[in-house]
């Protein structure tokens, strides 16, 4: 279950941050939906309705992992020069349980999902503001290979 | 002297000058030293509106307009 307090406070700061006018939410605190979301440069749209799907047990530690973005969004790739298919981002949801709707469901309403998950216990604060930010730097780099850049700073002693 | 945005607040980092190399690493230690906590994640430069995140040991020289700042780390599947 939810901490809907939580999540009631925490929708203030998107709405605070974009204006009513671009922040929806339900009211189960099951999804948030941010219209005309500005993206990084290197894409080849200005902006993309995102919408964030709230974990089961958010307000108790869950962090948050699922997205879906507008269909058909490319990136420039550094190594090319060309516009190319982003990584991590798939047509349909791809996974076997879903919590809000379905995956046809989502794919007939044009979205995408963009698999970008926060780390619980990442010494960050969980936050549907924070995560927006993680989704915009994968955006703004998103053939880098996250992996190997975060372990670059695990020192072995 | 390089620039980073805490928490809201725009830092002057003492240890990291314009004009030399530094690396990713030598950044998030040095942000750590002056601001007296462990800066968890990744730094990256934000230059001409374009962010550029740096390996551990991945150098940049920064200049004026630069500024920094860090990405927790998340995972991609």
């Amino acid at each position: 279950m939810r901490d809907m307090r939580r999540f009631r406070a925490e929708i203030e700061l998107p709405v605070q941050r974009f204006g009513e006018a671009r922040v929806y939410w339900d009211q189960q605190g099951r999804w948030v939906l941010i219209k005309d979301w500005l993206l990084p440069p290197g894409l080849n749209r200005e902006t993309s309705h995102v919408v964030i799907l709230i974990s089961e047990h958010y307000g108790y530690g869950a962090p948050l992992g699922d997205c879906f973005i507008d269909p058909e969004l490319k990136a420039l790739n550094p190594a090319t020069g060309r516009y190319e298919e982003i990584p991590h981002y798939f047509i349909r949801y791809p996974y076997v349980e879903m919590k809000v709707g379905s995956p046809e469901k989502w794919f007939k309403a044009r979205w995408r999902y963009l698999c970008l998950h926060q780390q619980a216990g990442a010494d960050m604060a969980i936050n549907i503001l924070n995560y927006l930010h993680q989704l915009y730097k994968f955006l703004a780099e998103p053939f880098r290979d996250w992996g190997s850049t975060f372990a670059s700073y695990h020192r072995t002693q | 002297m390089a620039e980073i945005v805490k928490d809201g607040y725009i830092l002057e980092i003492e240890d990291i000058p314009y004009g030399q190399p530094v690396t990713g690493r030598e950044i998030q230690e040095r942000v750590s030293r002056q601001t007296g906590e462990a800066v968890p994640g990744v730094p990256y430069v934000q230059r001409d509106g374009r962010l550029r995140h740096l390996r551990a040991e991945e150098p940049i020289i920064l200049r004026p307009g630069d500024r920094l700042g860090f990405t927790a780390p998340f995972e991609t599947a």
